[in-house]
């Protein structure tokens, strides 16, 4: 099952039984489940859970809840008490069936991570938090590489001193837009491996040395123009072999080796179009374990491992659940994977010899959550990347004319808390369809269609293995989405509203960027965003009936995301650098050509832009920083003239702007919590590890 | 000995050869193999060998639109070009076979093909049902076709395709969308497709493996191997190019993969021209 279904149906359980016994305990239990969760602050977690069992006790399956939800703190805290709620759980609330399946299931299951002596600590927070493009700590466990995300540089982290420092030095996002991404640091501690977003627009390795205090210059280890990404995840232990995971242009993938001193390639295996996810040399470098889908079963993954030699690949965790490598133990007696096949994910340990398992699973770390393996130190400490919190759609209603909020923003879904964002309104104003964010990186992305009269919803799963800002058509059969299919083929799809069938309309280059498409208000033509000939960020119309494409505007420089129609279809909306190429700019232009009209300058530059449901005002976010980062507001402007109003939304970061059509409702996302990365250590899990890698 | 460790896997093909684990690739099973790949007293009249059909002169495939068995008897499709098969999942035309080792028997006891019992091939050549099985897997396991122009170009050598042949990748890629089934460095996703060859007068003269399905074949070595199709029945490179120009063959089974593509001349001769670069190099046998 996978994690983003079960963390959906314990959020929703949780609401209700709590709702069933009184709105107090509810909003007690929620609030507790909001810090545990979005927060991740578990130690208020368990104090507000406690109150629930104290004040509410008689509520015996609310108090039953909370209980559980008290152990899964503590377990997540690494502390012993964990086992003393368990056991209460199991002699105090028989009558409980679920609440004591739960605890059983812990304390049968999860006897090793039950113990006293493992500790969890949090090692790494903040804005910098990197852990999606980063694979492997350092050996000593002071150093992780990151991308600098305010420029695209490779950067390092210091772990002991928390001091950031660019390896790289590619200038500003104005400058170039290349970029740094996936990263692993070598066994020596004194390289890193990365991968490069080129001028040219596809990956090459690279390889940069550091020292203590400076970096040398990088040099390209491997570069082919038939690859579209290429990524290292581990070095052998001799610092020999860089293992990478390789996308061509075919969109085949292929797990290889490459030589860090010749950079030359060797391809060990091949697949059609899902690839590898993390992968991670034995400890004496004779195979290289991954996760894959198994054939045809994208919402599946099994770990193998592979001969480096080619000689041999064996499966080594098969089951239905979706199983993802995390590392090996140091001394190579076990591989660890994490696995939701108990409904929670958590971290699963299994023996290994000459690369075949032997014997069964065993459950080494409870309700870890979605992870990003960052890999072993020598010393046998798991480091690992989670997200904590992350977007949600709100509702709020406004008068567009006045620019007064009449109602505080609500959030919209009862379920998939933190994990849904990009809403879009059905053209009569009575659904809202939302875009649903997979919580761990092997998930699935869906949508979810929900009643504004009756909250009822609906699921859409396509067989895209991404996508993102569903666009609803006018006569509510489908959508438009950017996407990517389990063929690796990219572009504008349309998605059926009732069974998710998908069709590509504009395929478009690997690595070519997110086009934001938007419809016309009769439905028969697309606008979308497309680099041209010169280079330019250009808005293109499509004619869906003959195909054909027209150029409407170009300029330098366009946020991709701001493209909105207005009502009536005579204009499009959207922020892009002004004519002198200097400000960001709030700019409308007419659908059927000609100039754009520039209605404000936005110094510090804007992202997201809508109309409103009469046409005769326009919304923006504007920034109030110039990396919008630290938070952005929201404005109308009338189109008559007259001065730019705030809409008083609190603060924070505000995106994805749609209006209801036909009325005053405004729905937005909020990337709560800032949608946090954090890097955690787990120690002493692991029985008498041996440093030998 | 196990034979990867003397085989130089061509250029453009995984280094890790599947093989199960009762039946490492050595030296000795793939020349025992070999040996018996030419065998004719695996065929009941002692006309014919694995050979007569699988010519490596012709790619491993004997030029005829169906194959031709023992007797004179007609076979019902068409010889598949094997190499590379090694690196497969699926065996025959209808994919219904998951073993190499489980592959190479059928066509001894087939009647339109050799028309043997396993039990007296066993007697005739003096080795055990199981052995002949191995031996002839791995023999096939190691007919290996890489290093073509093609592998060349995408390994860096950029001036190993013409100008014609990359125009032609880039329609292979592209608007072809002959990638959706003929991906990686086999060319083939090892599954089953309807493309409408089967699909003859309103019905499916051949089932395949279930409403005119049939697996995607490799295109390594493609230009040797005419004619083409599971039947056999389009006898040109240019022909299968215009088959797939129109869409394939319109019938109630059709793979969603397939539409019209409108290629211009030009484009159909620049895809023609880069079937072409996928003959490379074929190494086969312990040597």
């Amino acid at each position: 099952m996978k994690r983003t279904l079960l963390f959906a149906t314990v959020i929703a359980t949780a609401w209700f039984v709590s709702t069933a016994f009184g709105e107090t305990g509810n909003e007690l239990f929620q609030k507790a489940l909001v810090r545990e969760r979005s927060e991740g602050n578990l130690k208020e977690a368990i104090k507000l859970y406690q109150q629930v069992v104290d004040k509410y006790g008689k509520d015996r399956a609310l108090a039953a809840k909370a209980l559980v939800a008290i152990g899964e703190s503590q377990e997540k805290l690494g502390e012993s008490e964990a086992r003393k709620t368990y056991e209460r759980i199991v002699r105090e609330y028989g009558d409980q069936k679920e609440a004591v399946a739960m605890a059983h299931a812990r304390l049968g299951a999860n006897a090793s991570s039950l113990n006293a002596g493992i500790v969890t600590r949090q090692v790494w927070t903040g804005p910098k938090v990197d852990v999606e493009s980063t694979h492997a700590i350092s050996p000593d466990g002071r150093y992780l590489s990151f991308v600098d995300w305010d420029t695209g540089d490779l950067a390092l982290h210091d772990l002991t001193s928390g001091v950031d420092r660019r390896l790289t030095n590619k200038g500003s996002w104005s400058d170039s837009d290349e970029f740094a991404e996936e990263s692993v640091i070598a066994p020596d501690g004194k390289k890193v491996a990365y991968s490069w977003f080129n001028k040219d627009g596809r990956y090459d390795l690279r390889l940069v040395t550091f020292g203590s205090t400076n970096a040398a210059t990088p040099r390209i280890l491997y570069s082919n123009e038939d690859i579209a990404w290429i990524a290292p995840f581990d070095w052998s232990a001799d610092g020999k072999w860089i293992g990478v995971n390789i996308e061509r242009m075919d969109q085949s993938v292929q797990v290889g080796l490459v030589d860090s001193g010749s950079g030359a390639l060797r391809v060990l295996k091949s697949g059609e179009w899902s690839g590898a996810g993390t992968l991670a040399f034995s400890p004496d470098s004779r195979f290289l374990a991954f996760d894959r889908p198994p054939f045809d079963e994208p919402e599946q993954r099994d770990v193998f491992v592979l001969a480096v030699d080619g000689s041999r690949e064996i499966p080594v965790v098969v089951h239905p659940a979706m199983d993802t490598l995390v590392s090996w133990s140091p001394d190579g007696k076990k591989l660890l994977f994490a696995s939701d096949r108990t409904g929670s994910t958590g971290i699963w340990g299994v023996a290994v010899e000459d690369g075949k398992p032997q014997g069964a699973p065993e459950l080494v770390k409870a309700n870890t959550g979605g992870l990003f393996p960052l890999g072993l130190t020598r010393s046998g400490a798991l480091y690992f990347g989670v997200r904590v919190g992350g977007p949600d759609v709100y509702l709020t209603s406004v008068d567009f004319n006045s620019g007064k909020v009449l109602s505080a923003p609500t959030p919209v879904a009862q379920q998939w808390v933190h994990a849904n964002n990009q809403a879009d309104w059905s053209s009569d104003g009575k659904y809202l369809a939302f875009h649903i964010t997979p919580t761990s990186p092997a998930g699935q992305h869906k949508l979810i269609i929900q009643s504004m009269e009756t909250g009822t919803t609906r699921e859409l799963k396509p067989r895209l293995r991404y996508f993102q800002v569903a666009r609803w058509s006018p006569d509510g059969t489908s959508f438009l989405v950017n996407g990517t299919d389990f063929k690796g083929r990219q572009g504008i799809y349309r998605m059926d509203a009732q069974n998710a069938d998908i069709a590509l309309l504009v395929p478009r280059k690997v690595n070519a960027g997110s086009t934001f498409p938007e419809w016309s208000p009769d439905g028969k033509r697309i606008y979308y965003f497309k680099q041209n000939s010169q280079g330019d960020e250009a808005i293109l119309e499509r004619d869906l009936a003959s195909g054909t494409e027209r150029e409407l505007f170009h300029r330098k420089q366009v946020v991709r995301q701001s493209l909105s129609v207005s009502p009536d279809g005579r204009y499009l909306s959207f922020i892009g650098s002004d004519p002198a190429g200097k400000e960001s700019a709030l700019m409308i232009v007419p659908v059927t050509g000609g100039d754009a009209r520039v209605l404000l300058t936005l110094p510090l530059g804007g992202r997201f832009t809508a109309w409103s449901s009469d046409g005769r005002s326009l919304l923006f976010t504007k920034h109030t920083s110039p990396t919008g980062d630290d938070g952005s507001e929201v404005w109308t402007i009338p189109l008559a003239g007259g001065q730019p109003q705030k809409l008083d939304l609190g603060g924070g970061s505000i995106r994805g702007l749609r209006v209801q059509p036909g009325g005053n409702g405004l729905a937005f996302f909020r990337p709560t919590g800032g949608g946090n990365l954090e890097v955690w250590a787990l120690e002493n899990f692991l029985p008498a590890s041996k440093a030998s890698k | 000995m196990l034979l990867l460790a003397a085989i130089a896997i061509p250029l453009g093909l995984d280094l890790y050869l599947p093989a199960p684990e009762n039946n490492p690739l050595t030296r000795e099973m793939v020349a025992l193999g070999k040996r018996l790949f030419s065998d004719k007293r695996l065929s009941r009249d002692e006309s014919i060998s694995c050979k007569g059909c699988h010519d490596p002169e012709r790619g491993f495939t004997d030029g005829r639109p169906i194959s031709m068995g023992v007797f004179g008897r007609q076979g019902t499709r068409n010889v598949p070009a094997i190499v590379n098969r090694g690196y497969g999942r699926a065996f025959f035309w209808d994919g219904h076979v998951k073993t190499l080792e489980e592959q190479v028997l059928q066509p001894i006891q087939n009647p339109k093909e050799m028309d043997l019992s396993l039990a007296e091939a066993s007697v005739r050549v003096g080795l055990d049902v199981g052995t002949i099985s191995r031996a002839l897997a791995s023999y096939v396991r190691s007919i290996l076709s890489g290093d073509s122009p093609y592998d060349r170009f995408v390994n860096g050598d950029r001036k190993a395709l013409t100008a014609e042949q990359q125009a032609g990748l880039q329609i292979f890629r592209g608007k072809g969308n002959c990638t959706a089934c003929h991906v990686g460095p086999n060319f083939s996703d090892e599954r089953l497709h309807n493309t409408g060859v089967a699909w003859r007068d309103g019905k499916l003269a051949d089932e395949g493996a279930g409403q005119g399905n049939f697996k995607t074949p490799t295109l390594r070595e493609v230009a040797e191997t005419a004619p083409y199709m599971h039947d056999g029945s389009l006898a040109a490179l240019e022909d299968v190019v215009g088959f797939y120009d129109k869409g394939g063959n319109a019938n109630p089974g059709l793979d969603s993969e397939l539409h019209p593509l409108h290629l211009t001349a030009e484009e159909k001769r620049g895809l023609t021209a880069f079937l072409k670069s996928l003959s490379g190099k074929i190494i086969e046998g312990p040597d």
